[in-house]
């Protein structure tokens, strides 16, 4: 059962001077399980559309379902949508603001009305998931964390909800190379676990590496659908909308540019290697 | 919800109110505002309507937004007109119920007294909603270094940075919000503990981030060299122009008209 929407369409702040259309006519279906990339430029409409999945913002158009739940904005379902429906925004660590990092992450669990014994058990599953030490950093302040940290606590405080879809806005953004890289992995072993994740992102090189579903938006429309290698092959349209390819997909056209018949479709790294060994016979 | 508030807004636009000079606009609305407070007939109030009509067309405001603009403060109106009914014992005795009562004289004078606010409200809204934040801060300089005031230029500073960070300030606050309720914050429903209780999770984020603010933007000012008002020369210079001398004419022929009415004339008493 799936988060599916409809005809969506949303317009901010309609019939001021301000008015901006965000999204005309979206149709997207995100299956349980699936680890779909969400990309497209700034202000594309990825961050409205997002919303729309948990209930935060509500259709003006069309209409939006979580597991056959309509989000309307008096529904009595809207709580159980928004624990379903884990949404990370950009830079969570600035939604923190517990004493300590075990209290913050208890924060969601505890709106759930459940019982200490369950709330203690989810904080110290949702830190194991996110790779902090519940001993260690249980009693700290969440203020006086690294921003790797931070974020993983922020992240922790929604994995506590036990959401069965995570949808992240760019969790990488800002974070040194190794804390890019704990996210990322940690983001691939909850996929693993049956969580659905959606991950907004610009970086092409991610989404390639993790997703296997890739999602283009453009002005409001969703441009393309489709396998990872599929959306990557159009690497001209993608550049037209200001958006890129992964750096190793660059690095295979460049070589069969120079005259090195090399497919281009390759996503990581890994496969960029293979494909030159078999190139020059070596494999 | 919170876009809904429109204190220091901006109405972009190229009509004749926006392109006053600030200080044209700053000083006609004191003087509008003597005008307001010199009425003292409910009658007379047609004209000084008519006036502020002439305002309105002439900024290319839309009446919805001034309306927009009057909304959160429809509670004072409401409170304003109440006390004036009860308070006041003028005229003959409309209602009566044990010791309250309702006169003709009170109605009157509510009625009066919601008008001036509404008055004072949209007008003052159309010097917000047609000037731009920094014009706005510029020509309030410049009127307080005319009048001797110290630290002109720091307390229009103080404003623009002020004024500046309500949208932004705004926007952040919807964001934890949304980021809040995600994790299942609750802050509409329960009663005012209830309500005061689910407002921390909102607003230490929100204080946190404030001071982040204000800590990066000092750092950015000193970092271009920002040091105080003296020597500072502007881009772009503040002058008046015809239209600003057709303002005042305006504005001053009506406050006169306004005297004159108010003690010789009394035209509508």
């Amino acid at each position: 059962m799936p988060i599916v929407l409809q005809n969506l369409s949303y317009t901010y702040q309609p019939g001021t001077p301000y008015e901006s259309p965000a999204l005309h006519d979206v149709n997207l279906t995100i299956k349980s399980g699936q680890f779909v990339g969400l990309i497209g430029h700034t202000g594309s409409g990825k961050s409205t559309l997002i919303q729309h999945c948990n209930g935060l913002l509500f259709p003006m158009a069309g209409q939006a379902m979580v597991d056959n739940m309509a989000i309307l904005p008096k529904s009595k379902d809207l709580k159980e949508i928004r624990r379903k429906v884990g949404l990370v925004f950009q830079y969570p660590e600035h939604q923190l603001f517990e004493e300590t990092v075990a209290l913050d992450i208890a924060f969601g669990p505890k709106t759930l009305g459940l019982d200490q014994g369950e709330i203690q058990r989810r904080v110290r599953w949702a830190m194991k998931m996110v790779d902090l030490d519940y001993e260690k950093f249980k009693e700290l302040s969440p203020f006086g964390l690294s921003g790797g940290e931070k974020r993983r606590v922020a992240i922790a405080g929604v994995l506590a909800m036990q959401p069965k879809y995570l949808i992240l806005d760019e969790p990488c953004a800002g974070l040194d190379p190794k804390g890019r890289e704990e996210i990322l992995y940690q983001l691939k072993r909850l996929n693993e676990k049956g969580l659905a994740i959606i991950l907004v992102s610009h970086s092409m090189d991610d989404v390639a590496r993790l997703a296997q579903r890739l999602v283009v938006i453009h002005q409001g429309h969703i441009v393309y659908d489709d396998a990872v290698r599929q959306v990557f092959g159009k690497a001209k349209e993608l550049e037209a909308m200001g958006l890129d390819v992964p750096e190793v997909m660059k690095l295979m056209m460049r070589l069969k540019e120079k005259g090195l018949a090399v497919h281009q479709d390759v996503l990581t790294i890994e496969e960029g290697q293979d494909e030159i060994l078999r190139v020059l016979g070596h494999a | 919800m919170l876009r809904d508030i429109t204190i220091g807004q901006y109405y972009p636009g190229r009509s004749f109110l926006h392109r006053l000079d600030p200080r044209t606009k700053i000083i006609c609305l004191f003087l509008y505002m003597v005008a307001l407070f010199t009425v003292k007939e409910l009658q007379s109030f047609g004209y000084v309507l008519a006036f502020t009509a002439v305002i309105i067309a002439l900024s290319g405001v839309p009446l919805k937004t001034l309306a927009k603009g009057l909304k959160p403060m429809w509670l004072l109106m409401v409170l304003t007109l109440i006390l004036n009914f009860f308070m006041t014992a003028e005229g003959e005795i409309l209602w009566q119920w044990r010791f309250l009562k309702i006169t003709g004289g009170g109605v009157l004078k509510g009625v009066f007294m919601v008008v001036r606010l509404a008055l004072l409200l949209n007008v003052t809204a159309l010097l917000t909603l047609t000037t731009t934040p920094i014009l706005l801060t510029d020509g309030l300089e410049r009127i307080m270094k005319r009048c001797f005031i110290p630290m002109a230029h720091e307390l229009a500073m103080m404003m623009t940075i002020a004024l500046r960070f309500i949208p932004t300030l705004i926007e952040e606050t919807e964001r934890i919000m949304k980021a809040q309720i995600a994790r299942g914050a609750d802050f509409e429903t329960g009663g005012l503990m209830a309500k005061a209780k689910s407002l921390v999770p909102l607003l230490i984020p929100l204080f946190i981030s404030a001071f982040r603010r204000a800590d990066d933007l000092a750092m950015a000012m000193e970092a271009r060299c920002y040091r105080g008002g003296e020597g500072r020369t502007r881009m772009r210079q503040l002058r008046y122009r015809a239209g600003d001398g057709w303002a005042f004419a305006a504005v001053i022929c009506f406050l006169v008209f306004v005297i004159v009415d108010r003690l010789w004339l009394k035209l509508f008493v």
